[in-house]
């Protein structure tokens, strides 16, 4: 096969290029239907281009069966197309059934017309220029069909894209940009320039620009979507073109020979070629590939878009776990780095890792194991950059500091780190980023620097907080575990005094119990002998046997008030509050004393108020023990003369008062009258008998009722009253 | 003659309690323990029981608890004496229906009498 070498060629190059797509992407992924279909498409397209060179120089066949095969071809080529519209990226098949019913109803038709008559291409005229091809009135329903379609397809695109968000929508932007690029350049050689200059010799041109499509399209499935098919994709069409481009060298170098009066000989020039295009292969890729690996991984990013994203988000994210996690992963993505690592300094100055992808653990760290780096960023206030490091050892002067940058440097480059971005809060470094590489080779541009600036200051702000919200999170729980264990000891130690009070005072029953039964003993049996339920007792006997009988009344009386006293203080006692009468209390109590007054020779008398007490909340037995324990003491202290009792209302408040004509007190005494013996000397002096405990236990059970009792006298010899006032509780 | 069933563990302030109640015309019997007290309870159906509180092994709420679970002496009037003072039993006491509670040595053998007279008025 005879190849004829001119600008044509190109359509050969858009072809294979076509079909070398084609074969990759099928070969990738051969179970994905729009992988399929696409693969499809580009596979016509290329025998579409290829037929479109054949009809330029048909080596088999004629032009016009080439230029019938065109068109049969782009029949062909419309319903994978379509299927791909359809199904990406969002599958709708429904709007795919009217047109496929369209397509299937005339594109026999169409297809007889071509092959079968002459009403659609006439015929092929070669002018000196190239060969024209002459249509029939059938070129006016080819013409329809494509333009219908193509209408159908162009609306579902721009539909598409304006539904779609996101990645999507940048794929399907250069989808329609191919396109674009596709059909306004072979509409103005196919249609513009021959309607206004009649000049259709670039026609030739369509398929080639069918190369612009087929790369745009490409490049936006594979661009986000399967970084592998990239890398393979790349790399094949970085062989192909340096291939290319050194056949087209050779070919050109061929073709001045050829035009030269004495041609070297072939042998000669081809050796001579080969040479040539084995030294020239290397640096032709390598320009390749940096030109493939631009297109093929630079990432379009928009600063403004990823600020303010990452800004929104970083405000949704408490936890420094997952803010790290989405700072590393926003970097790597929209930069396309293929490491990061954020390290978070602690307050003693040590650093932790926060978040790692791609570093080596120990790596993550080491820049920062020693201070010389954390200094450095400190005073510099500004990220830095391996790549401007050699330029900074260069201006250092001092030794150390350029010793210490180089093994920094050198440090970096081991962990393949590309750039250490302090987090600066007031100008202390809180915590670090360290990135990778570009996946594309690429430095950092002043852009990044900037982005990343920003960034991290947005980022040590809301690393910062996260790290507070930790504490105070961390600090609060702890807070709750303490209470909620001083609770438990506390309540332990409740439950425990609780148990030691019940003890105590079941010790207190217990032992005043023993103590009380022998007591009940001598009382029982004394009280019977003085009876003379055993005989009648001789004279002589009975006054030592009262006496000996009063002593054992004090001992019970003793045990009593222990008791009460224990039960008062432990709270064990309980009250029983009635509605009662003061008066019929008091009543019954002079009732049972007036043995007593009458033995002394003394008076008692009850001064009952001209209109009666009403009746108030009151634990009556206690009251009346009150009551009776202040009237016994004021008889037990007078010798002449007698005992007064009073009661009255007064300022809203119950008041008993109890005078006699006895002892009376100093101020001393008065002071320490309703104290317990455990508080100090109560009534030793004057309260021979007893020991006091009973006022104090008035006084208490007084109290118990929101009440107060006291006692006054002008001193000793002058007589003593003692008040009770009780609160009006109805 | 009114019986009275006097159940107290302490021998020499039962034997008291019978010199004074015997000489006051009652039928005395003494139970040192809620056992025995329940058996002679049964047997002779007393007027009244007398029962302290601290008994050995079991009681006197127990006692109490038992005589009110037991139908034909059930309602048997009964009258706690104790030198036992402590609050929580003595509600109990009353819960189970005693006529009084009384502290021993608060009081002499006859003025138990008279009070025990009251209630079998």
């Amino acid at each position: 096969m005879v190849f004829y070498l001119d600008s044509k060629i190109l359509i050969l190059i858009s072809a294979a290029v076509s079909f070398i797509l084609s074969w990759i992407i099928f070969r990738r992924s051969q179970k994905n239907k729009v992988n399929i279909s696409f693969a499809l498409f580009t596979f016509f397209l290329g025998l579409w281009a290829f037929c479109f060179y054949f009809y330029f120089y048909p080596i088999i066949l004629s032009r016009l069966m080439w230029i019938k095969l065109v068109y049969f071809i782009s029949l062909l080529i419309l319903p994978p197309a379509l299927y791909f519209i359809s199904c990406f990226p969002i599958r709708r098949m429904e709007s795919l059934f009217l047109i496929g019913v369209f397509y299937t109803t005339l594109v026999f038709p169409l297809i007889w017309l071509l092959f079968f008559t002459d009403l659609w291409v006439r015929e092929v005229i070669i002018y000196p220029l190239g060969p024209q091809t002459v249509t029939g009135v059938g070129y006016i329903f080819y013409f329809l069909f494509v333009g219908i379609i193509a209408v159908f397809g162009f609306y579902n695109l721009i539909k598409n894209y304006l539904l779609t968000r996101g990645v999507l929508k940048t794929q399907l932007k250069f989808i329609l940009l191919g396109i674009f690029s596709f059909a306004i350049p072979t509409i103005i050689v196919d249609i513009v320039l021959p309607l206004i200059s009649g000049n259709s010799r670039y026609f030739w041109l369509s398929p080639v620009f069918a190369i612009f499509f087929i790369s745009a399209t490409t490049y936006s499935i594979t661009r986000y979507r399967l970084m592998d098919i990239r890398v393979v994709i790349g790399k094949g069409v970085v062989y192909f073109l340096s291939f290319i481009l050194i056949v087209i060298f050779g070919l050109l170098l061929l073709f001045l020979n050829s035009r030269l009066n004495q041609p070297v000989p072939v042998n000669i020039t081809a050796s001579f070629i080969l040479i040539i295009g084995i030294l020239l292969f290397q640096p032709i890729f390598r320009f390749f590939e940096k030109f493939a690996s631009k297109y093929f991984y630079y990432t379009f990013y928009s600063y403004q878009t990823v600020l303010t994203d990452l800004g929104k988000k970083l405000t949704q994210v408490l936890e420094s776990e997952k803010l790290s996690s989405l700072i590393a992963n926003t970097l790597i993505d929209t930069m396309k780095l293929d490491r990061a690592v954020i390290l978070l300094r602690n307050s003693d100055g040590s650093y932790e890792i926060q978040k790692n992808i791609g570093f080596r653990e120990e790596n993550g760290i080491s820049l920062v194991k020693d201070n010389f780096l954390t200094i450095w960023l400190e005073k510099t206030q500004k990220p830095l950059i391996y790549e401007e490091l050699f330029l900074i050892i260069r201006d250092t002067t001092e030794e150390i500091e350029k010793e210490r940058l180089k093994k920094l440097g050198e440090n970096m480059k081991r962990i393949e780190a590309a750039l250490c971005l302090p987090l600066f809060i007031e100008e202390k470094i809180v915590g670090m980023i360290v990135l990778g590489n570009k996946i594309s080779g690429e430095p950092y541009s002043v852009q990044d620097i900037e982005l990343l600036t920003t960034l991290s200051n947005q980022a040590s702000i809301a690393l910062q907080n996260a790290k507070s919200y930790s504490e105070v999170k961390g600090f609060s729980q702890k807070l709750e575990k303490e209470v909620e264990k001083a609770t438990k000891e506390l309540r332990e130690a409740y439950e425990e005094l609780k148990k030691l009070d019940k003890a105590k005072s079941e010790f207190i029953s217990i032992a005043s119990h023993q103590l009380r039964t022998p007591l009940t003993a001598v009382k029982g049996y004394l009280s019977m002998i003085l009876e003379g339920s055993y005989g009648k007792i001789p004279e002589k006997t009975q006054r030592p046997m009262e006496n000996v009988y009063q002593s054992n009344e004090r001992l019970i009386k003793l045990v009593n008030d222990i008791l009460n006293v224990t039960r008062i203080e432990t709270g064990g006692l309980e009250m029983k509050f009635e509605k009662s009468s003061l008066e019929e209390v008091i009543n019954t109590v002079v009732e049972e004393l007036k043995g007593t007054a009458d033995q002394k020779g003394i008076f008692l008398k009850f001064e009952k108020p001209k209109e009666p007490l009403p009746k108030i909340l009151i634990d009556k037995d206690k009251i009346r023990q009150v009551i009776l324990n202040v009237i016994d003491n004021a008889i037990r202290y007078t010798n002449k003369g007698g005992v007064t009792i009073k009661c009255k209302m007064q300022n809203a408040k119950c008041k008993i008062e109890v005078s006699d004509t006895g002892e009376g007190m100093t101020k001393e005494e008065l002071s320490k009258l309703f104290e317990s013996f455990s508080r100090g000397v109560a009534g030793t002096r004057l309260y021979t008998e007893g020991v006091g405990l009973g006022l104090y236990i008035a006084r208490k059970l007084i109290e118990m009722h929101d009440g107060k009792i006291w006692a006054e006298s002008q001193g000793p010899g002058k007589g003593s009253v003692f008040y009770i006032e009780l609160p009006l509780k109805l | 003659m009114k019986k009275i069933l006097i159940i107290e563990d302490e021998k020499l302030l039962a034997e008291m309690y019978k010199d004074r109640f015997s000489q006051e015309g009652f039928e005395v019997f003494l139970a040192f323990d809620s056992e025995e007290g329940l058996e002679l309870a049964k047997k002779e159906k007393p007027d009244l029981i007398m029962l302290d509180i601290l008994l050995p092994k079991e009681n006197g709420i127990t006692f109490l608890t038992w005589l009110r679970e037991t139908p034909e002496i059930s309602s048997l009037p009964v009258v706690a004496f104790s030198n036992y003072d402590d609050p929580e039993t003595k509600k109990r006491a009353l819960e189970l229906g005693v006529k009084d509670y009384l502290i021993k040595t608060n009081y002499t053998p006859k003025e138990i009498v008279e009070k025990i007279k009251n209630y079998l008025l």
